[in-house]
């Protein structure tokens, strides 16, 4: 019971960890564009890139993340840790909408869009592990879909990013 | 079915020097009474007057306008929100100053004037501020300045505090006494036309970018600052939850608390809108010349107008959008700046013109040495003196007193203000220096946050 919540909370915490990862270097990022460009246009464009970057990151991680850490967690452990990978970032999102970058239908649309991937990755990873397939093969597997995956983000970012409702 | 007729008639026959206003007469005769909108649209300048119409009675309008070479100034007037006249006018700048002459006073070719000559009745001089804009040097006669309107008389007034040049022909002393007497630059610019002096006398006031330096001296509001504050704070609570909690949901919570603290601060803001100012005057004078600098940093998406005096003229915006002024006529005494702001916008405008200036010092040399009298009824202000190189404190004075240097400690300003007075003063001259705002000629209001001084230059 003890190894079963320490794991839990492990694999949330490595969730977190995961995405201040990801989102300190948006953030430096996007506080220096801020503070070299002039204008509310040029901020306001600085920031849409930030943000389309920042999607395609999250897009990536869960990718990656999903398949490999989340396929054998409880149901409720890995919606918390998706929630948290795919969260960290918002107060950058709030930025950019209140800049007038972005509106916010958009966000919400993107990082729903973000979550029902991710939870389609988490149904197709449990599938494959509950295959009868030897080990070498499940691990095999699931590299692959995390490869496809991971290769579809970088292939065609403009339509990730319009996708999820950019 | 409406009847409108309206004559256009711009001043100086239409030349204009590049980059400087004139001014657009306008006759309006409509047969139907009621409020009108004229608006005048050209190069970045976009303004708005506002008035009523009496059935088939002319209503006479003399409008600033400040048009540029490749693009021609679209004239329009609505009524009940409907378009009812537009033309458009085209200039062709010129890139000297004019000289004007009235009366059709005949001028050799061989005097001395920069630029080209106009000729004009004297009923056509300008009855705006604006309306001098191109001039540089302006002839007249006494018989010309006993011919003018109340409003063409304020127009030249403005003209002379100026310190731009006025030519008198067969004047006599008292005249020219009298006109020197309300002019700026202890009105050096103002000569018997067989008199006219080879030198250059004006000093031109502080630039924009001169007055960017004293509105960055103030304290400054800095968004990005906040941000890197906020955000930091944000990633610092969040590890600290990650160590010391051992349930995820009050994890969870701070990212979304951490958007929404963002958004409420954010939109609990409110616009900045600061000002620098330099107003000069001659000891003894009760008009100043001031250069001015409104800036207007935008937090959130607003769009309002901002009450102005008059005495700011044409504002000149520092960014490429075009700017729109409201004039009323029914508060002849005031414009209206619209301002538009998006969060990190930053719009900046700048004024230059004169203002009345009721101050109670006064500054004489006596043998070189300075002598500050307060001729008010009230204490003077802590003032700063500028002599021979050093600045010096001048204490607040009693109504009456005066004060002469006698210790010359030199005190310590900010490098702005020391960089300022030096530029305006040069090392040989002498000058008082008091922190002096155009909120307290009641020219802005009380919401923006201003820095200004008023240099007093001793009488000559």
């Amino acid at each position: 019971m003890v190894n079963d919540q320490t794991s839990h909370m492990r694999l949330i915490h490595n969730s977190v960890w995961i995405g201040i990862i990801y989102t300190l270097p948006l953030l430096i990022w996007g506080l220096l564009q801020l503070s070299v460009a002039s204008g509310s246009e040029a901020i306001s464009n600085a920031l849409q890139n930030n943000i389309n970057i920042a999607i395609l990151i999250q897009a990536s991680i869960v990718s990656l993340y999903v398949p490999r850490l989340l396929g054998k967690a409880k149901p409720e452990t890995a919606y918390f840790a998706i929630l948290m990978l795919i969260s960290i970032p918002w107060p950058l999102f709030a930025l950019a909408w209140l800049a007038g970058a972005i509106n916010a239908s958009a966000i919400c649309f993107s990082q729903g869009g973000l979550m029902a991937y991710a939870l389609l990755l988490l149904t197709a990873t449990r599938a494959l592990t509950h295959l009868n397939l030897e080990n070498t093969h499940k691990i095999l597997a699931l590299s692959g879909l995390q490869l496809a995956t991971i290769t579809l983000v970088i292939l065609f970012p403009s339509e990730w990013v319009t996708g999820v409702g950019l | 079915m409406e009847d409108i007729s309206v004559k256009i008639a711009p001043a100086w026959e239409g030349r204009i020097q590049t980059g400087k206003s004139t001014e657009l007469g306008v006759r309006i005769i409509s047969s139907q009474g009621g409020d009108f909108l004229l608006t005048l649209k050209g190069g970045d300048l976009i303004t708005h007057h506002t008035g009523a119409l009496e059935a088939d009675i002319p209503l006479d309008l003399w409008a600033p306008v400040r048009p540029v070479s490749n693009q021609p100034l679209t004239i329009e007037i609505h009524r009940s929100e409907k378009l009812a006249f537009q033309q458009q006018l085209n200039f062709a700048p010129s890139p000297h100053g004019f000289t004007a002459t009235a009366s059709g006073i005949y001028l050799s070719d061989n005097i001395d004037t920069i630029g080209q000559n106009i000729t004009v009745t004297p009923d056509a001089l300008p009855r705006t501020d604006q309306g001098y804009g191109s001039i540089q040097t302006l002839i007249l006669t006494p018989s010309d300045l006993a011919s003018l309107e109340n409003a063409q008389t304020l127009a030249l007034s403005h003209y002379l505090q100026s310190c731009k040049e006025l030519l008198l022909i067969n004047a006599n002393t008292d005249v020219l006494n009298k006109l020197r007497s309300i002019a700026g630059c202890n009105g050096d610019a103002i000569n018997l036309f067989q008199e006219k002096p080879k030198n250059e006398f004006r000093h031109p006031l502080p630039s924009k970018i001169a007055l960017q330096a004293l509105l960055l001296d103030k304290e400054k509001h800095d968004p990005i600052a906040t941000l890197y504050l906020f955000f930091s704070c944000y990633l610092c609570i969040l590890l600290l939850m990650l160590r010391a909690t051992r349930k995820p949901a009050p994890l969870l919570i701070i990212p979304t608390l951490g958007a929404i603290t963002l958004i409420a601060a954010w939109t609990l803001q409110e616009n900045h809108t600061r000002l620098a100012s330099w107003s000069e005057v001659e000891s003894g004078s009760q008009k100043a010349n001031f250069s001015a600098l409104l800036s207007i940093e935008g937090v959130n998406s607003t769009h309002y107008n901002l009450q102005l005096s008059k005495a700011f003229g044409l504002p000149n915006p520092l960014n490429n959008k075009p700017v729109e002024v409201a004039f009323n006529r029914q508060h002849p005494s005031t414009e209206q700046l619209t301002v538009t702001t998006q969060p990190f916008s930053r719009d900046q405008y700048w004024f230059q013109g004169t203002l009345p200036i009721p101050h109670s010092l006064s500054l004489i040399t006596n043998e070189m040495t300075p002598i500050v009298i307060n001729h008010g009824d009230k204490n003077s202000s802590n003032a700063i003196l500028s002599w021979q190189g050093r600045i010096l404190s001048v204490p607040s004075l009693a109504p009456g007193r005066q004060w002469t240097p006698t210790k010359p400690d030199a005190i310590e300003i900010s490098s702005t203000l020391h960089s300022m007075i030096r530029a305006r003063t040069g090392p040989d001259s002498t000058a008082l220096i008091l922190p002096f705002t155009l909120q307290q000629a009641g020219l802005l209001p009380s919401h923006v946050q201003e820095s200004g001084w008023l240099m007093i230059k001793p009488a000559t």
